[in-house]
């Protein structure tokens, strides 16, 4: 039940922009612009890029409204096209994603302020594991990315990067058996 | 299972940590796109329905001029052809016009909303595009060894396909002078096979109102219903060969 008014104000806001109404899908935009353009940053791995292909699919996402199943999610139907965005602005640029992956130091979960050495462990932990995203391939980088970094759903996930749920599921394992495997040295080492 | 939980908790505090690029204000950029898409939008129609009036005039002053429907496309001889629209440059998709490209025949399905079909004799295609207006399914072959070049270097073959069923079709050619059109039976579905001079093809919109997009030239074509399709390929093959390609679509 929680999440129902924040649905059903954005079911409002698609009807209203695939009736026409600007405001409604500039409102829809502005809603959408982190997700986009962090999703088109994880596939094109340069900010630039993911600006341009996150604008490029909303404007093309406008023309398609017609064709929008009412009270489908828009969420999956929006990151297809942006996805889409991002990997044809990938291909033309004829360039491997190079995504710069960097952490806040001293930030992360937990209430309390922790010690100074458990910050420092946290710290090297987090490193550690930016190393490990680094050294993995692109498509299990971006299926990670997708699942935990942007904390897509499957479903959100297999619409971004246009392959079906079964893969993203087996390519989410394989990703995650891997970055285990690169972590071992550091938690036995 | 306990250490990929462990992976999986470290991943989720990587998150609350990772640093992203500042996301950017994206709202005056694409409203400035959706002017500039609409404005360029009326200037094609503009072009092409000088075109098409063009062509209905010729058309009207002659007696041998003819329609021949397939269900999703139209197929008209006309005396003469009007001028193609201006050929673009980049990637075959945008030479084309063929919309957005895809990485993989699923996807492009699910945008599409129906299942293509794939010509077993050439396997699965090098490049897949669906354009949404008014919804086709393009699959291309680069050339290879017995599928050679068409008027385009890069393009072995285009298949064309389109949902058949709905009441608008969703392209159309224009037969000229020098143009042949043959019917022929494909898989149990009528169908033309159009050669000899280069013909017109343009895509309708989705909007009803018959408008075009763009205007080129294409080369030898086999275009038939298959199921609730219509399938169209354009390819340098001849008759025999453009029927077996045609005959292996499943």
């Amino acid at each position: 039940m929680v999440g129902r008014p924040l649905d059903e104000i954005e079911n409002a806001l698609v009807e209203r922009a695939r009736r026409g109404d600007a405001r409604a899908y500039e409102e829809l935009v502005q809603r959408y612009t982190q997700m986009a353009f962090r999703a088109a940053y994880v596939m094109t791995g340069s900010a630039a890029d993911a600006e341009e292909a996150a604008q490029d699919a909303f404007v093309k996402a406008h023309r398609a409204l017609p064709r929008f199943r009412a009270g489908a999610p828009f969420r999956p139907w929006l990151l297809r096209i942006v996805g889409n965005e991002a990997r044809n602005r990938r291909r033309a640029a004829g360039r491997r994603a190079a995504l710069e992956l960097r952490v806040a130091e001293g930030l992360g979960a937990g209430g309390a302020a922790p010690s100074p050495e458990a910050a420092a462990e946290a710290a090297e932990e987090r490193r550690a594991l930016l190393r490990a995203l680094g050294m993995i391939g692109d498509d299990h980088r971006q299926v990670v990315g997708c699942r935990y970094l942007l904390e897509l759903s499957v479903e959100e996930t297999a619409a971004a990067l246009g392959i079906p749920e079964g893969t993203v599921k087996s390519r989410l394992a394989r990703a995650l058996a891997r970055l285990h495997e690169l972590m071992e040295p550091v938690r036995h080492g | 299972m306990a250490e990929l939980e462990r992976l999986e908790s470290r991943l989720a505090d990587l998150a609350t940590a990772f640093e992203w690029p500042a996301t950017p204000d994206l709202r005056a950029g694409v409203r400035a796109g959706i002017i500039e898409a609409q404005r360029r939008r009326r200037r094609q129609l503009r072009l092409l329905l000088i075109a098409a009036a063009v062509a209905v005039v010729v058309i009207g002053g002659a007696a041998t001029a003819a329609y021949i429907e397939l269900r999703g496309a139209t197929v008209q001889t006309v005396p003469t052809l009007p001028s193609p629209s201006p050929t673009r440059a980049g990637p075959i998709g945008v030479r084309l016009d063929l919309g957005d490209r895809y990485s993989s025949l699923g996807a492009a399905e699910q945008a599409a909303g129906f299942k293509a079909l794939v010509p077993s004799s050439l396997g699965q295609p090098d490049e897949i595009y669906f354009r949404q207006s008014p919804g086709v399914v393009t699959l291309v072959y680069h050339p290879r060894p017995g599928l050679p070049a068409t008027s385009d270097p890069e393009v072995g073959a285009l298949v064309m396909e389109a949902n058949a069923s709905v009441s608008q079709s969703s392209f159309a050619k224009l037969i000229g002078p020098g143009g042949n059109i043959q019917p022929v039976t494909v898989n149990g579905g009528s169908g033309f096979w159009i050669s000899g001079a280069p013909h017109g093809f343009f895509f309708y919109t989705r909007s009803g109102s018959g408008q075009t997009d763009q205007f080129r030239l294409a080369g030898d074509v086999l275009i038939w219903n298959q199921g609730a399709l219509v399938v169209r390929i354009e390819s340098a093959l001849d008759e025999s060969k453009a029927l077996q390609v045609a005959g292996t679509m499943r």
